[in-house]
Formats: C-alpha cells, structure tokens, sequence
C-alpha cells in the first residue's frame, strides 16, 4: 500500500497543545522524536560521567576513587546506558523525525503506540539508576552489579538487588524498542505518499526498516534470557546453574545472540544518515543505491548468524569455531561494500567541508579502522591472546562511537537547520569535529597497545608497565568528555536562534535524498503533510 | 484527502502489520524460555 492518510478534521485547524500536556500525551511524530533526542542527550552525560569517573580511576595504577565492584558496576552501566539510554533513543528521535517526512506520510502508524515506546524509556532510566543505588540505599541490597553488559552468569545471579533492577530495566528496554521497531516498519511498509515506491526510498528509511526487523528478532531473545535469570535468582529454576542441570554457556549464547546483532542496530542507522550527508556534500548522487540496500540486508542477515566469535574461548568445537571465524569474516565484505560506495560518491564530486561532511568521513576512516581490528579478533588463535583485554575495548570504541555516535553526531548538525529553523554556528561546529576527533583518537588508540601488552578489560587496578598509555588515554578522554560541553552549547544556541534557515538548508539538499523532507518549510509545522503528496 | 473510508481501511492494515510483527516479538520469546533450554542445556532442573 502506497497511499497517505488524510488528517483528521478535528487536528486540522489547531497547533500543538499548550504546556505540560503537550508532551506527556504526544502522538506527534516530531514532538516525540524531540524527546527522545534530548532523553538521549541526558543520557549521553549520565553514561559520560560514568566513562569520566572509569578514566580517573585507570589514570594511575593502584585504587584511588572507590571499590572494585562500583568500579566494574560503573563499566556495566556505563555500556547500558549509551547502548541502550543514548545510542538507539537518539537514532530512534531521528527516525521519529524524519521517517514520516521522508516518506510523505502524515505521522507514525502507530502514533499511541509511539507514545507508549516514548515514556516507558525514563521508566527504564529509573530503574538503572535504583540499579546503582540499591546497595547503599537497601538494608539487605548486597553487591553492586559487577557483571558487566553481558550480565553472564553465575555473577549475575549471585549479585545483589541491584541486578533486579537492572533486569527490570532491560526489560522495559526491550518493551520499548521492540514497539518502536513494530512502528517504524509498519509506518514504511503503509504510510508510504503515493509514488514512493520502496525503491524510492532514502538510505536513512532502508537502514531503520532493517534495523527495525533485527530488533523484533533479536530482542525477545535478550528479555527471555534476563527473564529466565531472574527466575534463576528469585524462583528456584535452575537455567544457567550446572548443579542444577542448566548451563551458564546457554546464557552466553542467548546473550550473544542478541548482542552482536546489537551493534549493527547501532550502526545500520549511521549507516544511513551517511547515505545522505556523503551524496549532499559532494553534490552528486549517491553511487550504488540498490547495492547499498542489498548491503544492508546482507549485513543484517549475516550478522544474526556469527553471535559465538565473542565466546572462543568458552571451548567450541573445531567446526563451531571454524564456522563463527569465517561468517564473521565474510561480515567485512557489505561493510566494505558500503565503505567504498560513500568513497566513490565522494570521487569527482564537488565537495565542500561542512560539519556534518567532516564527521561522514572521519567515519569512513575510523571505522575502517574498527573493521581491520574486527577482522584481527575475529581469527581463533588471535583473538585467544587478545580475549578480555584492552585491545577489545579499543575495538568496539573505534567501532561505535565512530560508527554510530559520530553518526549521530553527523544527523543532527545536518538536521538540526531542519528541525529548529535556525543554522547552527559552523565554525563553533567544526571546533566540535576537531576536539572530539583528535580526543576520541588520543583516548583509545593507546588502549590497543596496553591491550596488545596483556592489561586486562574490568579491571580497576594494573601492573605499572601499562601506567603511560593509561595516562595518555585519560586525558584523551577528559577531553573528550570537555567537548560534549561545546556540543550542548551548540544545540541550545541553536534552538534560541541564529540565521533562518530556509527550506533547503544545504546546497545539495535535494542531491542527498530521494525523500520529502526538504519540501517542507525549517521548521516544519505541527502536522507535517496536510494533503498526501505525490512522488512522480 | 482520503475519506473515512480510506483512513480506517489504513488503520487496519496497519494494525494487521504491527500484530504480526508483535506475534513474531512474542514466539522469540517463547522459543527462548521454552525450547532453547530443552536442546542446549538441563532446562528447568533444580
């Protein structure tokens, strides 16, 4: 179906409701990608205190600021709440934002059910904050949650009450994104304007349609296994327990199963926000459309099926290990496929270095990167030795916070014209780009030699060899943590006002995009489409 | 502008999608707490 619902009469003639209501009882499509966007700016400063208090701690060795276990409790929060609080909010704000106005669909399809997705997320950020505090706060609250992310049994049932809350959380997590994944689908499969074929449409709407079917199929899995440790915990079952005829490595798998599919749900939607800043910035249209989408599809079908190549060393069989190495090798190819189509937009084009194209390719440089290493631990006997160390850490930064925050961080300076009606500060911008790039370089490029050298993952204390990286990457990440005040100030001076922005924003707007968004005015008004547009 | 017909045909045809897709959400959970356990390990011992 490729029609556009009219609005209602009743919601014709009157603009957003007034005061508190408006938010707490949106089913605007734009209203409820705002907060969600500034859900995951909180969230981006509660996960980076976190980091920031990792980093104090590791800058010397020896225990200088709290326990082991807050230690290891802020590692496993710190990872919760920026995958889960600050990275998938915030590409979800996006598609919120721009999905419907992409397609030419008048809002969500499920406008109720994206209020739902909404307000259960600061329920869930509750939950992680009780998750921390229930130690101190709860006479019999027991040990800090010390597991890391991949809460792995038997730690993770022999953890105080703060595990509880954590699964609580997750399961909230789970709700939300899975109902918000069930509407964005929905609104691309049936809401689409007339004309707007699928292949029609822009790289952004490709990239959450895929994203969107990974989560319904990979997080039921992660809510049955948190369930199932809860019962564990609490009821007497014995899922994950070997003396009770269970298996901690089932847990494993259930989590991985979830968990590496996970990183493509964070990157797919960078992925596709640089299908549109590369091809506007180089004015020239974007190379490869249809192999970028059956790129994407291969990359979310594949990545569903290589989960174990985190569990080497749990002990699997020759042909099970064999397996996991080379579908996880094979992974480099859509990833390079895509890699090279941005780089062949960008040949011969005419390029200009906004904010937004800066950060586009940074990505492609640094994520390279993150790939070269991917492909290092995804070889058994290699990643034997790099197993648990700093070296992983290094990895999955270059991987995310190029691949999918730096993404972020591309979409919103592109957007942001659209969404307030005012150009942000270019130069403030570009002092942006370059403060978090060099300071994200100079925070974890050292950690791949500390982790090449043997120093361990979670640990809060280490050997005095590895004492000069550690300070080189705390201060890389102080500086880091410093630039995300200069980000804040850029988005509120942003919204209060500068230059107006017209409708087009960027020279090759209408270049980047084979969506609607750019006939609408910046800002668009309430309801987006008045009548059902049609795409010739 | 569609008319009332239209619109409700829309709303159920998204609804459709959205059930099935939620149908899909709730069998991933099922297969997980009720059959991985059989195959992969003891199950619900103890």
């Amino acid at each position: 179906m490729s029609g556009a619902v009219a609005h209602d009469d009743h919601h014709d003639h009157h603009g957003p409701p007034k005061g508190w209501q408006r938010w707490l009882y949106s089913t605007n499509h734009k209203d409820i990608g705002t907060m969600y966007l500034f859900f995951a700016l909180f969230m981006l400063f509660f996960g980076g205190a976190m980091a920031m208090y990792i980093r104090a701690e590791l800058f010397m060795p020896g225990i200088q600021l709290a326990s082991p276990d807050f230690y290891n409790n802020m590692v496993t929060d710190h990872a919760l709440v920026m995958v889960f609080g600050m990275v998938m909010p915030a590409a979800a704000g996006m598609a919120n934002w721009m999905i419907p106005m992409m397609i030419g669909a008048p809002d969500m399809a499920l406008p109720r059910l994206n209020n739902l997705s909404f307000w259960l997320l600061p329920a869930a950020a509750l939950m992680l904050i009780l998750s921390i505090l229930a130690p101190y706060i709860f006479p019999d609250g027991g040990t800090p949650v010390n597991t890391g992310w991949t809460l792995l049994p038997p730690l993770s049932v022999q953890a105080g009450m703060g595990m509880d809350f954590t699964i609580f959380a997750v399961h909230l997590l789970g709700v939300s994104s899975i109902l918000a994944s069930i509407n964005i689908v929905t609104t691309i499969l049936n809401m689409r304007a007339p004309g707007m074929t699928m292949l029609k449409m822009p790289l952004f709407v490709w990239a959450w349609f895929f994203t969107g079917l990974l989560l319904i199929a990979i997080m039921p899995v992660l809510a049955g296994a948190v369930t199932m440790l809860l019962f564990d915990r609490h009821f007497g079952t014995s899922f994950f327990d070997a003396a009770g005829g269970g298996d901690p490595i089932l847990f494993q798998h259930l989590f991985w199963f979830f968990g590496h599919p996970e990183v493509y749900v964070l990157l797919l939607p960078s992925i596709g926000v640089l299908g549109l800043i590369i091809p506007t910035f180089s004015r020239k249209p974007l190379f490869g459309y249809k192999p970028l989408v059956g790129g994407m599809a291969f990359l979310a079908t594949l990545g569903m099926v290589v989960w174990a190549h985190h569990q080497y060393t749990i002990g699997m069989s020759l042909g099970a290990t064999n397996y996991f190495m080379i579908g996880t090798i094979l992974i480099s190819i859509p990833v390079g496929l895509m890699l090279l189509n941005f780089i062949f937009t960008m040949w011969r084009g005419s390029l200009t270095f906004e904010t937004p194209m800066l950060f586009g390719i940074a990505i492609i440089l640094m994520f390279s990167f993150a790939g070269v290493t991917g492909v290092m631990l995804a070889v058994v006997p290699a990643d034997m030795q790099y197993h648990d160390t700093m070296f992983v850490v290094a990895h999955f930064h270059y991987a995310l916070i190029p691949g999918a925050v730096f993404g972020l961080y591309a979409g919103v300076f592109y957007w942001l014209p659209k969404w307030t009606g005012h150009m942000y500060d270019e130069r403030l911008g570009k002092i942006f780009f370059w403060w978090t790039t060099i300071s994200f370089n100079i925070t974890f490029f050292p950690q791949h030699f500390s982790g090449l050298a043997g120093m361990p993952r979670r640990i809060v204390d280490y050997s005095i060899q590895y004492t000069e990286f550690n300070v080189i990457s705390s201060i890389g990440g102080f500086m880091f943590g410093l630039s995300h005040l200069l980000f804040l100030y850029i988005i509120f001076k942003t919204i209060r006002g500068g230059a107006k922005a017209p409708a087009k924003p960027w020279e090759g707007s209408q270049i980047g995009t084979t969506g609607l968004e750019w006939t609408l005015p910046s800002p668009p008004p309430f309801h987006s489409f008045t009548e059902a547009p049609v795409v010739k | 502008m569609m008319d009332k017909r239209d619109d409700e045909k829309l709303r159920k045809a998204n609804l459709r999608v959205a059930i099935i897709l939620g149908i899909i959400a709730l069998l991933g959970v099922l297969y997980t707490i009720i059959y991985l356990p059989r195959v992969m390990s003891g199950g619900m011992g103890g």
